[in-house]
């Protein structure tokens, strides 16, 4: 299974199963083999057991369309399916996104506005806290696709820069 | 409904107490009726129809409407709210509309037992600025600072450029009527100030409707200390010891312990004697907290909490007094059976509020399912929470989970067993502070109790990321791929029924089109 990690790691793993028990046959990371110390896994009622080198960590899987969320011991993780990744929106350089659903409180600059690097551009409030979209280079604004009051959901591309 | 039996002497009996709140202090309430036999109802919008809180309370009454101000912020819905149910007495938990005024008269002149001090007193520490002139006249230290009385903005803005060279930067530019953070702005220099009122009236204005805003000076190294305060209204009042809460971002708590680490006696009877008398000196009446910034041991007041607070629970677990018992029995209007004599600090404990935030994009909040959920269980261990598997966090409301409490014979146990109870919570999803919070509590000058107000933001400017471990990224990959192969996925969906009539991706998609 062909999966990516949250720092945009690629993981391919290959399974065998003997019973309950899992074990890997091959786990590859960036198309490279990946060594991992003796390591064994069963199956429990909704989690995963490993246990290696005498120690047992349990951990907990559920996935949510194309994400997986894994928690191992106290730490969550999440892996999206590859396949999935190739075929989401690609993002154009340059497209500030809504970093979390809210509302624009404020929209500061204007189509062809020339900006500076670290100026604000917008100012969003989600959760009652005002949050400030900066420029992340300097450039101009090539188009602005929200407007005050309105509502926006995360990912939103808000502003679209062009780099000078 | 008839008063419980142990109120047959009180002077304001009841039996039935609706609260007009939603989520973990509602339920947190809600327990404390059952267990004081006061009856309860509930309020609760479209947002909660799949709230424990239902499940826990007697009555559930449903408020119609999208927004706040037509829910929990609308005095008039919850006050017909409470006659149609027949309750009694309202408690407003806090936030929404438990340091409102307005709310505790209107609650008063329905002839209903409002759970709160009076509504002169929410009035005056409610305002920042009167309640700093009040404490002024009763000798409680102030952080050095300068009211500006106009509602204007230029004139706002022209006096704080005035006084400001006075005062000296760093200042700290605070909504008048403000609380949680919210309509406060640091600025560390004068080109920054003009920008810094906008941003702060502005957000005063969205969160309180009141734009009003005055300065103090940003007191830096610097930390929170808090005095809970019981009074009941005979003229007794007594004081919990204090809270320490210096672990905070962007003024917004994230660890509680108590007692404080650098507290002793001599300080705390200080401290506590000026949280008595700034509670004395507005007739309080009901539980409140005394916030102070405490700067080597010099220490000056902040504001007061006119309501129960989020960090309650480690006074409760180091006192042994249940807070929001207290506020039920004082106001039924009977005496504090409790002296200050009496009040013993036994052990150590500490708060951790899981957030709805994303500690590695700056902590930005978070929303989705609640996909999993177990929280921690075990000896010391406390989980205040109103959520279950299967609800949605969306960010219509505070981003505040849950509340995980630990208690132990000394602070180190505390510590060790709070860092277990986080490793111990799994909370799939979406993204939270859970890891950051554990990371806190490795980080040396937190074990050391080294703390100040601004420790999170010098050492995690920019948020904060885990540490990178190639292993633990395999071991997930490959739990993915058993998950996968073995149709865990499966096992998931048939073991709640509720959770396939209650999609929460459903509910997540109504919201956000």
């Amino acid at each position: 299974m062909k999966i990516i990690d949250s720092n945009n790691e690629k993981w391919d793993v290959l399974l065998q199963n003997i019973n309950q028990l899992s074990s890997i046959k091959k786990i590859n990371l960036n198309d490279e083999e990946f060594i991992l110390p003796e390591t064994e896994f069963s199956i429990r009622k909704n989690t995963i057991k490993i246990s290696q080198g005498g120690q047992i960590i349990i951990a907990n899987v559920v996935k949510n369309k194309d994400t997986w969320w894994v928690h191992i011991n106290g730490k969550v993780l999440t892996f999206t399916s590859a396949d999935s990744r190739k075929a989401g929106t690609k993002i154009t350089q340059g497209s500030l996104q809504a970093p979390m659903p809210g509302t624009i409180l404020d929209v500061q600059v204007s189509v062809g506005q020339t900006i500076e690097e670290g100026q604000s551009l917008l100012v969003m409030e989600a959760m009652k806290m005002e949050h400030k979209i900066t420029a992340p280079f300097s450039g101009t604004v090539e188009k602005i696709n929200c407007n005050k009051d309105q509502k926006v959901d995360r990912g939103f591309v808000l502003i679209e820069l062009k780099q000078n | 409904m008839l008063a419980p039996e142990w109120m047959k002497n009180a002077k304001f009996p009841f039996g039935c107490v609706l609260i007009a709140n939603r989520g973990e202090v509602a339920c947190r309430i809600a327990k404390a009726c059952k267990e004081l036999e006061l009856s309860t109802v509930a309020i609760y919008t479209s947002s909660d129809e799949n709230s424990p809180l239902l499940d826990l309370c007697d009555q559930n009454y449903f408020l119609e409407g999208d927004t706040l101000h037509e829910t929990f912020l609308n005095v008039q819905a919850i006050i017909t709210a409470a006659k149609e149910t027949g309750a009694q007495a309202i408690h407003p938990g806090f936030g929404f509309l438990s340091e409102s005024a307005e709310f505790a008269k209107a609650v008063i002149d329905a002839g209903l037992i409002w759970v709160g001090p009076s509504p002169e007193a929410i009035e005056i520490m409610g305002d920042k600025m009167s309640a700093r002139e009040k404490m002024k006249s009763v000798g409680v230290p102030l952080v050095p600072g300068h009211e500006v009385y106009s509602t204007n903005m230029k004139e706002i803005h022209d006096e704080l450029i005035e006084v400001s060279p006075k005062l000296g930067f760093p200042l700290l530019l605070k909504a008048s009527a403000g609380g949680g953070g919210k309509g406060m702005r640091v600025v560390n220099r004068p080109s920054e100030l003009a920008e810094a009122i906008g941003a702060a009236q502005r957000e005063a204005q969205t969160a309180f409707g009141d734009g009003r805003i005055y300065v103090e000076k940003l007191l830096t190294k610097c930390r929170h200390i808090e005095i809970q305060i019981l009074a009941d209204g005979y003229g007794n009042i007594i004081h919990l010891g204090e809270r320490e809460c210096s672990l905070q971002r962007r003024h917004q708590k994230v660890i509680e312990e108590c007692p404080s680490p650098v507290m002793e006696p001599r300080l705390r009877n200080l401290m506590g004697a000026a949280g008595i008398a700034a509670a004395a000196a507005v007739t309080y009446m009901g539980a409140g907290t005394v916030e102070f910034l405490l700067d080597g041991d010099k220490f000056y007041f902040l504001e007061m909490n006119t309501r129960l607070q989020v960090e309650h629970p480690v006074t409760e677990f180091v006192t042994g007094i249940d807070i929001v018992h207290q506020q039920f029995r004082i106001a039924a209007g009977l005496p504090l059976e409790i002296e200050q004599k009496e009040i013993t600090m036994k052990g150590h404990s500490i708060e951790s509020r899981v957030y709805a935030e994303d500690p590695s994009s700056g902590f930005l909040p978070s929303a989705g399912p609640l996909l999993r959920l177990k929280m921690p269980q075990g000896p010391g261990i406390r989980v205040d929470s109103g959520v279950i598997e299967g609800n949605s966090i969306d960010t219509n409301f505070d981003p505040m989970i849950a509340k995980i409490i630990v208690h132990a014979n000394d602070r180190e146990t505390a510590i060790m067993r709070m860092k277990n109870a986080l490793k111990e919570t799994v909370l799939l999803g979406l993204q939270t502070n859970i890891e950051f919070l554990h990371a806190l509590l490795c980080d040396e000058d937190v074990i050391n109790g080294d703390t100040d107000t601004n420790l999170i933001e010098t050492k995690w400017p920019k948020g904060w990321n885990p540490p990178e471990d190639p292993e633990f990224f395999a071991l997930g990959a490959i739990a993915c791929a058993i998950y996968e192969e073995n149709g865990l996925s499966s096992t998931y969906q048939s073991n709640d029924n509720k959770k396939i009539n209650n999609d929460p991706f459903l509910k997540l998609s109504n919201k956000f089109p």
